[in-house]
């Protein structure tokens, strides 16, 4: 990543992260609120590879963790899963965007949003971390499946501008017929 | 095989990977050393900006929440300025026996709240996951507000301060899973511990024994024993269920928090540090 695609992709996540702290915790149904910053490395593995989107998912974990009394790296280690795991489907073929169909890019952004959460909780409990058992976890799945969908494509369209054309990860390209 | 991209981006995986899990390794001593400075560089970066968005988004999501709930707001609008009234009338004639109280604890060395300065400060809500109750407030060093100082407001005690920097703190509220604090039952000298779980969730007590005489809508306060991290006497929450299960060592008590924790827009911090 160049240090241009670098500042456009903190740029991002500080929107992100902005968007969160301001308006999305105070939307909450039973006292849990629906988390977004999953949606950064989900994004940027989808359009770069796994390589970005784990550089991209530590690097938006880490931001968070700054805000949080929680152990400091644990959100930093979900984002990463997250974001190359989501590299891995862009290896394979997977392209969300023209061509699919409208609800690959959602349900993938549902997806990654829920495994967010169910990820950082399950991690959060096996570390011995108090509360993370007593969350209303089947209210927070449902609000986050939705409001991940909701937000999957402009995330998307946010992360593509960040990494322009030079940020992903440099395939081989294809020489054109010359006719 | 693989190629040179995929092993590249597994070898960034695995290192990211790595680096986390020795940063959580690390983040029990995060209140010092260079884990703490990552983490104020960040917070500060992202504070203004989470300050102007929530200033501009606020107002819209009250205006949804005003038109929403409008019945539910205008009876309770009704119901705090009859509680207004009470405690005007209540204020007047409790003064003489404040005071009395107040020297009688003087005399004891027990720190009384009502006789500890305190810095009052709005929320700012700050609260990124679901998994850590807690909120910051526009208070901090500047102000005389350090880490461990209890915060009050809305009927009682709401936590303890966890970070703060120059204008603004961190606060674990009581529900959250990582709050424990040192209470008595009333005026009994039945002590307990009392535990979060989760932000909306009930708090629990530990550490009393079975069958004692511990009755539902009790009041549980902080009991201010030798080098406990709160002053004696602040409302914690009123016991909504106690039993004896069997076979138990101990009781089964929730309680619910005494601090309307739902809508605290200004907190009272208590200059007051646990003697540690």
């Amino acid at each position: 990543m160049s240090g241009r695609v670098g500042l456009r992709m903190a740029l991002v996540m500080l929107v992100t992260i902005s968007l969160q702290a301001g308006l999305l915790d105070s939307i909450t149904i039973s006292h849990v609120h629906p988390e977004i910053i999953w949606l950064v490395p989900a994004a940027a593995g989808l359009v770069a590879g796994p390589g970005v989107g784990a550089v991209s998912g530590f690097a938006a974990g880490l931001w968070i963790d700054c805000l949080l009394p929680t152990p400091f790296g644990l959100s930093a280690l979900v984002g990463t899963i997250i974001g190359y795991l989501a590299g891995l489907l862009e290896q394979r073929g997977v392209v969300v965007g023209s061509g699919q169909v409208f609800w690959v890019g959602p349900g993938l952004g549902a997806a990654a949003g829920l495994m967010g959460v169910l990820l950082y909780g399950v991690l959060g409990w096996l570390m011995g971390s108090d509360g993370f058992a007593s969350i209303d976890y089947l209210v927070l799945t449902l609000l986050e499946v939705v409001v991940a969908a909701s937000l999957m494509m402009p995330m998307l369209w946010s992360v593509r501008w960040a990494l322009g054309a030079e940020g992903g990860e440099r395939r081989p390209r294809r020489r054109r017929a010359a006719w | 095989m693989a190629t040179r991209r995929t092993r590249r981006s597994i070898t960034t995986f695995v290192a990211l990977t790595l680096i986390s899990i020795i940063l959580i390794a690390f983040s029990g001593q995060a209140s010092s050393g260079i884990v703490g400075a990552v983490k104020s560089v960040g917070s500060a970066v992202v504070s203004p900006v989470v300050s102007v968005v929530d200033a501009v988004t606020r107002p819209i999501g009250n205006l949804f929440a005003g038109a929403i709930n409008y019945g539910a707001v205008s009876s309770e609008n009704g119901r705090l300025r009859a509680t207004i009234g009470r405690l005007e009338q209540q204020r007047t004639s409790t003064a003489f026996q404040v005071q009395q109280l107040k020297e009688l604890t003087a005399l004891q060395d027990v720190p009384f709240l009502g006789s500890l300065k305190t810095v009052t400060a709005a929320t700012t809500s700050i609260d990124v996951s679901n998994f850590a109750a807690t909120m910051t407030v526009n208070k901090g060093t500047t102000d005389g507000v350090a880490v461990g100082m209890p915060v009050v407001g809305g009927g009682g005690l709401v936590g303890q301060v966890i970070d703060t920097k120059g204008h603004s703190s961190t606060v674990r509220l009581v529900t959250d899973g990582a709050s424990h604090v040192g209470g008595v039952f009333g005026r009994t000298s039945t002590y307990g511990v009392v535990n979060g779980a989760a932000s909306g969730r009930p708090l629990s007590v530990d550490f009393v024994a079975p069958h004692s005489k511990i009755r539902v809508g009790q009041t549980v306060y902080t009991n201010g024993l030798n080098g406990a991290e709160y002053p004696a006497g602040i409302p914690v929450g009123t016991v909504r269920s106690a039993s004896t299960p069997v076979n138990s060592i101990q009781m089964a008590i929730d309680l619910t928090p005494a601090a309307d924790l739902d809508h605290l827009a200004f907190v009272d911090i208590v200059i007051w540090v646990p003697a540690r």
